[in-house]
This record gives C-alpha cells, sequence and structure tokens, in this order.
C-alpha cells in the first residue's frame, strides 16, 4: 500500500501542464483630460453636522464610469457613475484633520480586457483638507422669561464655544437674528399676548443649523363673558405698566370701537361692562411699545335680551335680587350676581316708574294730558300690575314731560313734572294727591332721597323739603346730586360752593362729616350700603374716578375712563349697586355702560 | 488486493503450476483521448465573451503513469501466465483563454483519472532475453474534472473552481515486450487501447445529483479516455528470470 500511495504522489504531481501562449496585442487608450478643480487648493472643509458637500462638477460628456472618495486612504464611498457630491456624516469618523479626495474614473477605450470589464481607467483627481468636528453644540432653552414695562423679554444663556455665526429668534411672522454671542434677551416687539411659541436657533460651527428648540411662552389672555353684559379679561405675567397696555376692541350694532384698559393694573385680571343692548363681538389686544393691531385674542359674542333704550335705573333692594327697571319701551329686571334677567316685559311700557326705597312697591306715572296723569302699582317682583289703573287731576302744565318719579315705603308718589318746577304727592291708599307745590325754578332731575317713610327732595336750588308733615329743613345747595345712606340715617350730597362732599343727618339736618374735593366735579353718588362715595370728574378730554371713604374721607383711588368711549356723550347718572363695587354710567343718549372696579383700585 | 488475491488462488488451483516469480514494474505511457464531451463542453464556457476568447489547449495526448505487479506460476497452453494488478494515473487538460496587457480571462478544465484493476499476460513468443505477449487489463477507473476559470485584471485577481467526478469500468488489451538485462532487471514495452466498457456521467463533488449537460443537449457530460497506451517500463523480478 504504501507503494501505491507513494506511486500516486508522484504521479498527480506530474498532471498535465495547460499552455499559456496567447498573448493579444492592443494599444493602450489615449487619456481625454478635464477639470476637476472641485476644492480651491488650500481649502479645507468644516464638518460638524452631516452635510451634502456638492462638488459642483458635472460629469457629462467625460465618459466617466466609477468615482469615490476618500478620507486619507480610505476609500468612504464609490459609484459607477460621476458623483456630483457627497453626504458627509461626520459621526462615523473620529474628529481630527483628513485629507478629503474625490477621484473621477475617465473609460479608456483601449478594447482590452480590463477597459472591456470597466477597470481600465484614467483617474483625475482632487483634494482638500477636512476637519471633522463632532463635538455637539450645546442645546439651547428659552430659560428666562419676564415683562420689562409692559414688554416681553426673553432671556436664554450664552453659547460659549467657537464658531459662532448667530441665535435666530423666531415667532409668528417675525424673526430676528442676533450675531453677538453675547447677546442673551431679546425684548420681543409686537407681541400682543396668547399662546406664543418661540423657536431659538444656534447657528454655529460652520453655519450650519444645529439646535432647534421650541419653546412654548404662555403669556395667555383669556377672555370669558362673565354674564350677558361683561367680560372678564384674565392673564399670565406682570401687569402692564405702559399707559395703555390693553386695547379692547369691541364691535356690535354700532362702529367698531375701542376701549383702552386702565393701565398700570396690579391685577391680572379685569372685567369690563359692556352695555348690555347689544350682541358683542369684541377682540383683545394688547399693544406693547405703542403698537397696536397686534392679534386677535378672541371673538365672542354677548347677547342681550334688552332694548338700547334703558331707561332710568330703579333700584329694588330688599328682597334681594331686582336692581333695575326700564320704563321707557321695556322692562327689565336683574339679578345682580347673575346679571340674568328676572322679569321683563315684552312689550315696551311708556311712563315714568318710582320705587319704595324697600322695593317692594314700583309705581308708574303717566301724563295723560295737560291736567291728567295716571298712576299704576306694580309687583317690581313679577311685574304684574297690582290694582287698577287710577286717573289724577294735577295742576295744569302743558309740557306735558315727567322729570322724576319717587316712592316711599308708605306708598306716596312724589313726581316732578312739567317745567321741573311742578311737584305733586300722591298718596296710593287714598288715591289722593296730599301735597302740591309749584316752585318758582326747578328742581334737578333724580334728586330725591328716601328714608322708611319719609321723602325728602330737593325742589329748588337752596332748599329741601320733606314728606313727612310736611317740613323744611335747612336749606343747602344740595344740587341734584343727593342720595340717601340709610344705614347710617344720612343722606349725602355734592356741595358744589364748598367743593366738598357732605354728610347730612337725616332727623336734625346737621352736618357730620364733609370731604373736600379737588377739580372739576362733573357727577356724584354714594353707595348706600359701604360707606363709598364716587366722584367723577371731568378735565377737558377725558374722564376720573375717584373713590373716597365717606368716614375719613381717604381717597381709594383713581381710575380714568376710557375717554373715547365717552368723548362726545355726557354722562347723565351714576348709580352704585348692591354689591357695592361697581356703578352704572349712561350717555344721554341712553346707552349705559356698566363698569366694575375692585376696591382699592 | 484481497480480491486479486481470491483470484490468482482460482488461477492456480485451475492451471498448472511452475516455479513462483513475482515481478514489479514501472511505465511512463503516451496516451491519447478521445474527450469529445469535454470538447464541446470548452465552446460553451465563454458564451458571446466580451473578448474573443480563443481554445488554446484541446485535451491533447499526455504521459500516463503505470505500476505493474505480476505473479507467474501457472502454465497455459505450455506458456507460463502471469496474473497481476496495475495501477495507472492518466491527465490531460482543456484551456480557452484570451490575454493582453491588461490581464486575462482563462477557463481551465483539467482532468485525470486513476485507474486500478487485474492484470493478465500470455507469452507468445520469447528465448532468454526476449518475450513477447499479450495482455489485458480489467479494471475500474475514477475521474477528476476540475473547471477553472480565472480573470486577471493587473495585479488582481478572481478565481471559481468547481470539482466534479466520475467512475467508469474499462479494458485495456495489449500486446508487450520484454527485454532482460540481468537477471533480475529487464525492460518492457507495451501498446495497446484503452476501452470505456462502462462509464458513469460527471458528478458534482457538492451534490452528486448534479451532472453537467450541454446547452440544448440531453445528455449529461460523461469522460471518455479512449485511446492508446504506448509505454515502455522497467521492471524487477524478485526470483530473477533464468529459468
Amino acid at each position: 500500500m504504501r507503494f501505491f500511495a507513494i506511486l500516486s504522489m508522484v504521479c498527480l504531481g506530474c498532471t498535465f501542464q495547460l499552455n499559456d501562449e496567447n498573448l493579444t496585442k492592443i494599444e493602450q487608450g489615449t487619456p481625454r483630460p478635464f477639470d476637476v478643480t472641485i476644492f480651491e487648493p488650500g481649502q479645507s472643509l468644516y464638518i460638524h453636522k452631516p452635510v451634502y458637500i456638492n462638488f459642483g462638477f458635472d460629469p457629462d460628456g467625460k465618459d466617466i464610469i466609477g468615482s469615490a472618495v476618500f478620507l486619507n486612504q480610505e476609500r468612504i464611498d464609490s459609484r459607477d457613475e460621476g458623483m456630483e457630491g457627497f453626504y458627509f456624516d461626520p459621526t462615523k469618523y473620529a474628529d481630527g484633520t483628513y485629507t478629503f479626495t474625490v477621484e473621477y474614473y475617465q473609460k479608456s477605450f483601449s478594447g482590452s480586457l480590463a477597459d472591456k470589464l470597466g477597470a481600465e481607467v484614467f483617474v483625475y483627481s482632487n483634494s482638500c483638507k477636512v476637519v471633522i468636528d463632532n463635538i455637539p453644540v450645546p442645546k439651547l432653552l428659552i430659560n428666562k422669561y419676564e415683562v420689562v414695562d409692559g414688554k416681553l423679554v426673553i432671556h436664554w444663556p450664552a453659547y460659549s464655544d467657537t464658531l459662532f455665526t448667530n441665535y435666530t429668534i423666531a415667532y409668528g411672522n417675525y424673526q430676528y437674528e442676533i450675531v453677538d454671542p453675547l447677546i442673551t434677551s431679546l425684548e420681543v416687539p409686537q407681541f400682543g399676548g396668547g399662546s406664543i411659541t418661540f423657536r431659538l436657533t444656534l447657528r454655529a460651527k460652520g453655519d450650519a443649523v444645529y439646535n432647534v428648540e421650541s419653546y412654548a411662552e404662555n403669556f395667555d389672555f383669556q377672555i370669558e363673558p362673565t354674564n350677558f353684559d361683561s367680560l372678564r379679561i384674565r392673564w399670565n405675567g406682570s401687569p402692564y405698566t405702559t399707559t395703555e397696555g390693553l386695547i379692547l376692541w369691541f364691535e356690535g350694532s354700532v362702529p367698531v370701537n375701542q376701549l383702552n384698559l386702565p393701565a398700570g393694573k396690579s391685577a391680572t385680571d379685569t372685567l369690563i361692562y359692556f352695555p348690555t343692548p347689544f350682541p358683542y363681538h369684541y377682540t383683545v389686544r394688547s399693544q406693547f411699545g405703542g403698537l397696536s393691531n397686534i392679534g386677535e385674542m378672541g371673538t365672542k359674542t354677548i347677547a342681550s335680551p334688552v332694548s338700547n333704550l334703558i331707561g332710568n335705573v330703579v333700584h329694588v333692594k330688599p328682597d334681594g335680587n331686582l336692581i333695575g327697571i326700564s320704563y321707557d319701551f321695556f322692562r327689565t329686571g336683574y339679578d345682580y350676581v347673575t346679571f340674568g334677567s328676572m322679569a321683563s316685559g315684552t312689550n315696551a311700557i311708556a311712563g315714568s316708574f318710582g320705587l319704595s326705597h324697600d322695593g317692594k312697591k314700583l309705581f308708574r306715572v303717566n301724563l295723560l294730558s295737560s291736567t291728567t296723569m295716571s298712576v299704576e302699582k306694580f309687583d317690581p317682583q313679577t311685574s304684574l300690575q297690582i290694582g287698577t289703573t287710577k286717573v289724577v287731576t294735577i295742576p295744569a302744565e302743558p309740557n306735558q314731560t315727567i322729570y322724576s318719579v319717587a316712592a316711599s315705603n308708605d306708598e306716596y308718589v312724589f313726581v316732578n313734572y312739567g317745567g321741573y318746577n311742578f311737584n305733586v304727592l300722591y298718596h296710593w291708599p287714598s288715591g289722593n294727591i296730599t301735597y302740591q307745590n309749584v316752585v318758582s325754578s326747578a328742581i334737578g332731575r333724580p334728586a330725591w332721597v328716601a328714608n322708611g317713610g319719609s321723602m325728602f327732595f330737593k325742589f329748588d336750588a337752596y332748599a329741601d323739603l320733606t314728606i313727612d308733615g310736611p317740613s323744611t329743613v335747612t336749606p343747602t345747595k344740595m344740587g341734584s346730586k343727593a342720595l340717601n345712606l340709610p344705614h347710617r340715617n344720612q343722606y349725602v350730597y355734592f356741595d358744589e360752593e364748598g367743593a366738598q362732599v357732605k354728610l347730612i343727618n337725616f332727623n336734625d339736618g346737621v352736618e357730620q362729616n364733609s370731604i373736600p374735593i379737588t377739580g372739576v366735579v362733573k357727577k356724584f353718588c354714594a353707595n348706600e350700603y359701604n360707606d363709598i362715595a364716587i366722584i367723577v370728574q371731568k378735565p377737558s378730554g377725558s374722564h376720573w374716578v375717584e373713590v373716597y371713604d365717606l368716614d375719613s374721607g381717604a381717597l381709594f383711588g383713581a381710575k380714568r375712563i376710557n375717554s373715547s368711549l365717552y368723548a362726545s356723550t355726557s354722562i347723565f347718572n351714576y348709580n352704585f349697586q348692591l354689591t357695592g363695587n361697581w356703578f352704572r354710567i349712561g350717555h344721554f343718549t341712553r346707552e349705559h355702560y356698566f363698569m366694575k372696579f375692585d376696591f382699592p383700585l | 488486493m484481497r480480491k486479486l488475491g481470491l483470484i490468482g488462488i482460482f488461477l492456480v488451483l485451475v492451471t498448472g503450476q511452475t516455479s513462483a516469480q513475482w515481478n514489479a514494474e514501472l511505465h511512463v505511457q503516451g496516451c491519447s483521448f478521445k474527450m469529445d464531451d469535454l470538447k464541446a463542453l470548452q465552446q460553451e464556457l465563454f458564451v458571446d465573451p466580451i473578448v474573443p476568447v480563443t481554445s488554446v489547449t484541446e485535451f491533447p495526448p499526455y504521459l500516463g503513469f503505470k505500476a505493474v505487479v505480476t505473479y507467474s506460476q501457472f502454465e497455459l497452453t505450455g506458456k507460463t501466465f502471469a496474473l497481476g494488478a496495475a495501477l495507472m494515473y492518466t491527465s490531460t487538460g482543456g484551456r480557452v483563454q484570451y490575454k493582453d496587457f491588461s490581464g486575462s480571462l482563462t477557463g481551465d478544465q483539467l482532468t485525470h483519472a486513476i485507474t486500478v484493476g487485474v492484470l493478465g499476460r500470455l507469452p507468445i513468443a520469447e528465448n532468454e532475453k526476449w518475450q513477447v505477449g499479450g495482455s489485458v487489463f480489467l479494471g475500474a477507473e475514477f475521474t477528476s474534472l476540475t473547471i477553472e476559470n480565472t480573470l486577471e485584471i493587473g495585479n488582481e485577481m478572481y478565481k471559481d473552481k468547481i470539482d466534479f467526478s466520475a467512475d467508469g469500468f474499462v479494458a485495456i488489451p495489449s500486446v508487450y515486450c520484454t527485454y532482460t538485462i540481468t537477471n533480475h532487471l529487464y525492460l518492457i514495452v507495451d501498446v495497446g487501447y484503452h476501452l470505456t466498457m462502462y462509464q458513469n456521467t460527471y458528478r458534482w463533488s457538492q451534490d452528486s445529483e448534479a451532472e453537467i449537460y450541454l446547452e440544448n443537449s440531453n445528455e449529461p457530460l460523461k469522460p471518455n479516455w479512449d485511446g492508446f497506451r504506448a509505454g515502455v517500463g522497467v521492471g524487477y523480478s524478485f526470483s530473477g528470470r533464468t529459468k
């Protein structure tokens, strides 16, 4: 066996040998040079993030059958065509400096085997240096925001690495670029409030965007109707300190108008009372830096069931909720808590109304002729008539206008009519006129005070009259601004000559307190329940409301009323309502606006 | 080998016996081959090549080797009949190729066969120096085929290689002539013809079910080693050739 094994090895070592004499003579190809100066001499690329390097090279017509790119000696990509660019992902390589080379392979066209196989090419190359930097750019976040002098200011940390290009802050349709890395805040102009998203972009290391961070800044205005005739506006952030921080735009059945909300407000919400008659579409915008038309915060509709031609408001107090009634064309009552309509008539009711101080008796008076008037009694809670209509003969007066009606708890109805100078006192239970008076000068408009069964009213500029006897108290210059303060057993009025508010005891007429007032007083009113007096002064072109403590005489505060709202009108009436912290303002055009002020202002 | 021994014992039993004589020989042969299947395969290895490939080598005659051991102790028709065993090795090959300055494309088909079997010799005429006779070899033949394609471009080389095998039974009738040089050493010349008695097809080394087919043919390829075998050898008689 050993013999055969050795024999086999010998034989296998003598296997047939193949010939190899078959060389074909072929001429080598000719290069067709072209320019591949992709990178300028000495050029270097700084690569921090994946980036597409456009070679700007057109391989068409150059018979290029392949190309490759090298990082130092390492082939990092190759194609069967001429590359026009290369997507460079630096994360695949260590940081450092490399030689980046691109090679293009031109077909030789020699006809050789290698040529036919695409392996015989002329090589054209170009190189540059690349610097790979994978150190990430820090993530920048907006780390602080604040409102400074009515303007929103955002802050972010500084970028401290090299190759800074800029910060870009974008929001809405605005964009700002900051090229100084040490500037790390932006006072945001033209910001109208609301929910806003800032996008802070840091550009660094080769002018590429490395970090985009969204940050939601909530400087949110929330607008909601609190009832049928008011809006509550809340916002986050610091109070406005500019003189006109917020503008309330509203649109109803009247042209678009605007209301500058009070500036310098320390609270973060405010309540805006609207005239009740209109369905309102409103928009609140803020204006920083005197700019306006910034952004729409919201639009809602306030629907009111009542006519705009509301008349004088009479008060219904003891049973709680009804606070007013219209006497011109429509009558309604409102819940003073919810401001919902409590009672309303569907038909216009003409006439003038007088409500007893206890709120339980409501009388309507209409002049039927120059010598007769009708008197009706209603339940103010239900608006239902009680009893029958009574026709009363009165002193003749051709001017058939009723100026004021006042009723006492024991159902005396005082009527001032004619040219302000005709007064009668009608006693509903007996059906008789118990007192009539024709004075030489007109008494003022609502000029009654009531105290239980007694009624004070002023019938000329220098005299008061009590309807309880009647008797006469010391004449004063009350004007038409007196109001009663039954819980204090006082009435209060503004003494025009003395420029002071005076509080007088009901019983003896003795002055118990006086508050000096500076400036021109246009209107005066007092709260019947919480010892606060309102003074409205109207210097040229604007309205200022001042609020005083009736006991101490201290000025609680002052607030400017939107001049544009009232510029062309006159304020004719102010009334405190039950809760004591808001009052009604009426135009002579009979548009009524309710405004609420939080005390102290 | 065990079978050969049994055959030898059988022959001893059926024939007359003379003095035993052991001989061993080594031959070098010139071999021709038909290999018609492989030649056809050559033409199909590179169909529509990208370069003009030509046949360089088409399975030409080539040297072979043979080792023989005989045992002579039997008389048949008055002659001393020799019985033995033989081992043969034969190889040839084919090549198609293209080559230029840029590289080469080569398709090689190298094949060899190892044949092992029994051998019987019967002298026809002889004297003290010369002996002329006839012989018959019967044996099994194991063929190997390696098809290897090589592409060389510059310094780079790409190869693919595939191996096949096939087996068959052959007979080689021949005539021989010996010349005694010394008592133990002699020369031998023989001329014969390789006849394939039965031949299996080529089978792929990695899948015995895989065969080779030419395009548009349903017949699997087979080796065909048929051809002349003419060689010269040297023998050694262990007991001496002097009678």
